[in-house]
């Protein structure tokens, strides 16, 4: 059972949102937020595995909640954002905040489901294609060049990261490089580690940043091919 | 091929010319061998009537299809009547020139061929070089005036024929004016098609957006809570009644290329009734609007959208619910301005409603200003009179 917090200023959005998720036995609504404020402390009162979260709210955004709840150690939920517009600029403020993944309203309601599920098993990321060039068009300067990516991890922790990059899960990685779950978890922790960041969105995010990823990732089995062929 | 092709479109353009002067020929060929003056006269009178359609507009406009098809002129249409009639007598005069150095090319080739053959019996060293060059003895004035009337054609023709496309982009293309004031017409048309493409995303995108969610919902809930489902329904209803009547108005406005009033906005009552439909959701609005607001038909869609974001608006942000609307008709223009109070200080966020309302005004000559003064969110628009709408 997955206990989700919906956040949007609009409570046409919202109820549309509990209502529609309603119908899958695995995610409860446990509570609904119309801004950034009333977010934050939902989410520390209801404890919801997954928060998801508008950007722009009046009041407080939802940036700077996102910020806020991820910098808190005692809250370790996931949030995804929700958008309307895959090419919002503030998508990869969020992301880069943050937040696990997002979210178009517009998707039809069991991919959304789907994306759920997905991000808080957090073995994968949730994200459209157009992630890499959202990263391309707004994000800060690669902390690290593709060249020192390529320098600090090995050959094969480099292939996992592409996958990582594709949205692919621990089991789909192991399946398609013909070893165990065990080995690609490992070989994931000790990308993160190598990395510095806290999850594998932020070590996409990383691997998009530097030009490490963005190729590969077009032509693989992307995350967004990966969420519709699930339906 | 291309160059090929550039050559034939020359000699196409200068080939009407030509013929136009061809008279001249005729006024020579009766002066000098048929010894016969009414011929003469008949031939000056072709002549004069070549140089006279040179100031009929309807050869004007000849001049500049043709300058246009074969020369590539980026033509003015609208250009002055005295660069049309200077072009078309430079190509008449180009024409003319083409004409006489064809015919004497023969007596030219017949003079050298003459000279050729005394050079090769020894008397050659009594021409002068320019003599022999051009195959003519300067013996006479005659003969003089052919080499002078020869070489001006023959260099004449040859100047324009290189020079006649440039020549035709100076005289009678646009100027650099006209083409700033092209390309500021183009930016406005974009700005309006942003402005459209912006409409459509945020009224009908959105929308969109909405009526799905809440049609899934509707769909979820059908067996567990009827009620439930049926408001969800109803909502679908109205969201996709409201993106109807903004895509019909877009739609309009993008066909007939300047807005047009709606069916929907057919007066100010239309504006009343959108503050009404506030009124019922909770927002109380101060409205003053006088009742002899006298707005012309083309203002009233931009002001019923103006007052329509300024109240969605107010019902997402205002804390506590309220906003004073006040629209007033003066000498300078309309002006609304419509208040509410923000808790929380300053919002720096402006949305897309906001940004909307600024592209209008902009776009229509007017100003928008939106800020916070003490705890109230202030929007001020300006509206011009309207003079002219940008098609």
């Amino acid at each position: 059972m997955i206990d989700l917090l919906i956040v949007d200023d609009e409570p046409l959005i919202r109820s549309g949102l509990s209502g529609a998720l309603s119908q899958f036995p695995h995610l409860r609504i446990v509570g609904e937020a119309e801004d950034g404020e009333t977010a934050v402390t939902a989410a520390r009162q209801l404890r919801p595995d997954v928060v998801l979260m508008d950007v722009r709210m009046p009041g407080r955004d939802g940036l700077s909640a996102t910020k806020e709840l991820t910098d808190d150690r005692s809250f370790s939920g996931t949030i995804l954002v929700l958008t309307t517009f895959d090419s919002d600029d503030y998508v990869y403020q969020a992301m880069a905040l943050g937040a696990r993944g997002f979210l178009l309203k517009r998707w039809p309601i069991a991919r959304i489901a789907d994306a759920i599920s997905i991000a808080s098993a957090g073995e994968s990321v949730v994200f459209p294609d157009s992630l890499a060039r959202i990263v391309a068009d707004h994000g800060s300067p690669p902390k690290r060049s593709s060249g020192e990516i390529e320098a600090e991890l090995t050959p094969r922790e480099q292939v996992v990261l592409k996958q990582v990059a594709a949205g692919l899960n621990n089991a789909e990685i192991a399946e398609r490089l013909h070893v165990t779950v065990d080995t690609v978890k490992s070989q994931v922790s000790s990308v993160l580690l190598k990395l510095n960041v806290r999850d594998r969105t932020q070590a996409v995010i990383r691997a998009f940043e530097s030009g490490f990823a963005a190729a590969e990732s077009g032509s693989d089995r992307s995350a967004e091919a990966r969420l519709s062929s699930r339906r | 091929m291309n160059r090929f092709m550039t050559l034939l479109q020359r000699i196409l353009f200068v080939i009407p010319a030509a013929i136009a002067g061809l008279p001249v020929l005729f006024v020579v060929f009766t002066y000098f061998f048929v010894d016969d003056p009414v011929l003469t006269v008949i031939g000056v009178v072709g002549l004069i009537a070549s140089v006279a359609l040179c100031f009929l507009p309807v050869i004007h406009r000849g001049e500049k299809s043709l300058a246009s098809e074969l020369l590539g002129t980026d033509v003015d249409e609208d250009g002055a009547y005295r660069n049309s009639a200077i072009f078309a007598g430079l190509h008449l005069l180009a024409g003319t020139s083409t004409v006489i150095a064809v015919c004497l090319i023969p007596v030219a080739i017949g003079e050298l061929s003459w000279r050729l053959k005394d050079a090769f019996s020894g008397k050659w060293a009594t021409s002068t070089a320019v003599e022999l060059l051009m195959g003519t003895v300067l013996d006479s004035p005659f003969r003089v005036l052919l080499f002078v009337v020869f070489a001006g054609a023959i260099s004449y023709s040859v100047v324009f024929f290189i020079g006649c496309a440039f020549l035709a982009s100076r005289v009678l293309g646009r100027s650099l004016e006209d083409k700033l004031a092209e390309s500021e017409a183009d930016r406005k048309r974009l700005a309006i098609q942003n402005e459209l493409a912006r409409d459509i995303h945020d009224s009908v995108g959105h929308a969109l957006t909405i009526a799905s969610l809440q049609a899934e919902r509707g769909r979820a809930r059908i067996d567990v809570d009827a009620g439930d489902a049926k408001d969800a329904l109803s909502t679908v209803l109205s969201v996709c009644q409201r993106a109807q009547a903004d895509l019909d108005d877009v739609l309009r406005v993008l066909r007939t290329g300047a807005p047009r009033s709606s069916t929907q906005v057919k007066d100010l009552r239309s504006i009343g009734d959108l503050i009404d439909e506030v009124r019922n959701a909770g927002l109380v609005v101060d409205a003053a609007i006088p009742l002899n607001l006298d707005v012309a038909e083309d203002r009233l869609p931009v002001l019923y959208r103006i007052v329509q974001e300024a109240l969605t608006n107010a019902m997402r942000y205002a804390r506590p619910h309220e906003l004073r609307l006040r629209i007033e008709n003066s000498a300078d223009g309309l002006r609304i301005v419509a208040e509410n109070p923000v808790d929380g200080g300053t919002d720096s966020g402006v949305g897309k409603g906001l940004q909307g309302i600024e592209a209008r005004a902009l776009l229509l000559g007017g100003s928008s200003s939106a800020h916070v003064v003490a705890g109230w969110f202030v929007l001020d628009v300006r509206l011009p009179h309207l003079e002219e709408v940008p098609a």
